[in-house]
């Protein structure tokens, strides 16, 4: 009898503990790569994307709810708010960010600093810490029941300019050269340097900085590709090796700054090459594997000049002439047709 | 002489009917046994009484309902208890499921080609099986690949699980057939069962491939489109 009586007395604290009117933030981990565009409109929470949830524990209760987002920007002692909204009274339902706004969880309030907004805007994507908090209250607004908090860090790595083509020790037309790097962000235009390598003990960084480039620093705008063709300033060599680098120029205060790439090194191909030749048969080989089709009669009757042929994966990703002879020699039984467009 | 050679040659046709379509249904009701998932190129199915029909995706196979692969072709067909099946190329099935009261029978007769399979872990009364011309295959949550020849040879290769089989001709051997082992069920009724290869491996693994992709060739003479099947 002293058992169950023990065991209502604490199944009755349970229930009290349970009944306590709880809040928990639940901030999704895209956050990090989220675009802080979206996390800045805050408050105009409408349309915005999935940020946050609030986990509220108040069944049957009308409560208001409040959300604070805080910046403590690089270098800063303290946080600095972003901007603040707090609902008109709902019935305690979990809710995300996107959900205040809404028919149940209309906003009672809100402001913001467009200063800092406009600042977090121009830098693009998180940057420094941020602090998330929710407050729940009574339906009145004035007792707090409860809080929770969340601080993001965003280590603001360093930016870097990836080129994605050509790609390092490949060989490439001279006519066929698309120049795709990654972008980043704050970025006023790209520039482009490229020169030939003379000599293969020479290091890459010396090749492009010695001699005549062929490319020397051309701005080519804010755009992230560029077919080398159109901006050489001497003609490529065929059999040559081509060094090749993009900077990024950021504007800012004195001056503002310039990120490189890597130095990427790559030749151009020789038609008259033996290696070229090879490549042709190869090439050859390959799409009689595939049987008949209008691309291997073109070819074989000599109408398809190699050169001038460009290729690409499905995603849009460039595939030099060798890496698609050697994925239809690999591959010849998963080839299922060849089609025009 | 020839009088029993005839008597000889009836009841080894008469013991392969009886064996060979022992799993398969009693009823002819139209129970529907699978769903066509995927098509890619020339696929087509029919029904006992009917002509080839082109397959779509989604297309309903009842029990008794055969499909046909073509050149470079595959389907992925999956049955309700989520097992499925990746016909390759050139290859023919019948598809019979029997609703039983105690469980689901699942077989699927292979007459000819390669086709993979991943069945789903059967509940106790439930079964899945492969006929093949020479064998019969009973698999309970396993994968593998099954090629039958056009003699009618089987060669089954287990890439996970384990999968039991007995020959339909002869001294009817049966045995079972472990994960990275290949069995060949050949037209006397021998089994054998030894390491897989690494070109069996390959096969087994490459037959998974039933997505389709391409890559596209820019020439000045216009845009082809190279279409492959890789991983899904």
């Amino acid at each position: 009898m002293k058992l169950v009586k023990s065991l209502l007395v604490i199944l009755f604290l349970l229930s009290e503990i349970n009944a306590q009117p709880s809040i928990r933030l639940v901030v999704f981990p895209e956050l990090n790569t989220t675009d802080f565009a979206a996390f800045a409109t805050v408050n105009d929470l409408q349309g915005a994307p999935r940020i946050f949830c609030a986990e509220i524990n108040a069944p049957g209760q009308n409560v208001v709810m409040a959300g604070q987002v805080e910046w403590k920007k690089i270098g800063w002692n303290n946080f600095v708010e972003i901007a603040w909204f707090i609902t008109k009274p709902f019935l305690a339902r979990n809710l995300c960010n996107d959900d205040i706004g809404r028919v149940d969880v209309r906003i009672q309030d809100h402001r913001s600093n467009s200063n800092l907004i406009d600042e977090n805007l121009q830098l693009g994507k998180p940057t420094g810490e941020y602090r998330l908090t929710v407050y729940l209250y009574d339906e009145t607004g004035q007792n707090l029941l409860a809080s929770d908090s969340k601080n993001l860090v965003f280590l603001n790595p360093a930016q870097t300019i990836t080129i994605i083509n050509p790609r390092s020790n490949q060989s490439y037309d001279a006519g066929n050269i698309l120049v795709e790097w990654t972008p980043i962000s704050g970025v006023s235009d790209y520039s482009i340097k490229v020169s030939e390598r003379t000599d293969p003990n020479q290091s890459l960084e010396d090749a492009l900085n010695r001699g005549t480039p062929l490319v020397n620093n051309r701005s080519v705008g804010n755009s992230t590709s560029v077919n080398l063709r159109d901006i050489l300033e001497r003609e490529l060599r065929p059999g040559s090796e081509v060094v090749l680098q993009v900077s990024a120029n950021i504007p800012g205060p004195a001056g503002g700054k310039k990120i490189f790439s890597e130095i990427i090194n790559f030749s151009i191909i020789n038609p008259e090459s033996q290696y070229y030749q090879q490549l042709v048969q190869r090439f050859n080989n390959a799409l009689r594997l595939l049987g008949d089709n209008e691309l291997s009669r073109l070819f074989g009757d000599g109408q398809i000049d190699l050169s001038r042929v460009q290729i690409r994966r499905e995603d849009g990703t460039i595939m030099t002439l060798e890496e698609l002879i050697n994925f239809l020699e690999l591959n010849a039984n998963n080839i299922i047709r060849v089609t025009k467009e | 002489m020839k009088v029993e050679k005839s008597i000889i040659l009836f009841f080894i046709l008469f013991s392969f009917c009886l064996v060979a379509f022992a799993p398969l249904p009693n009823n002819n009701s139209n129970y529907n046994a699978a769903i066509v998932l995927k098509v890619i190129q020339d696929v087509k199915h029919k029904k006992p009484q009917t002509s080839w029909l082109t397959t779509k995706p989604s297309t309903q196979l009842e029990t008794n309902d055969q499909l046909r692969t073509g050149e470079k072709s595959v389907a992925v067909v999956r049955f309700v208890d989520g097992s499925s099946l990746r016909v390759r190329e050139k290859t023919i099935i019948t598809i019979f499921a029997d609703k039983r009261e105690r469980g689901l029978i699942k077989n699927t007769k292979i007459d000819v080609g390669k086709m993979r399979f991943d069945v789903e872990k059967q509940q106790d009364d439930d079964e899945f099986i492969i006929t093949t011309p020479t064998a019969v295959a009973t698999i309970r949550g396993t994968s593998g690949l099954v090629n039958v020849l056009e003699d009618g040879q089987t060669i089954l290769t287990v890439e996970t699980g384990i999968v039991d089989v007995k020959a339909l001709f002869g001294t009817q051997q049966s045995t079972s057939v472990e994960a990275g082992r290949t069995s060949i069920i050949n037209r006397d009724g021998n089994i054998s069962v030894n390491q897989a290869n690494e070109q069996q491996l390959n096969e087994v693994r490459n037959s998974l491939k039933s997505n389709e992709k391409f890559i596209r060739v820019i020439t000045p003479q216009g845009t082809f489109r190279v279409y492959y099947l890789d991983f899904e």
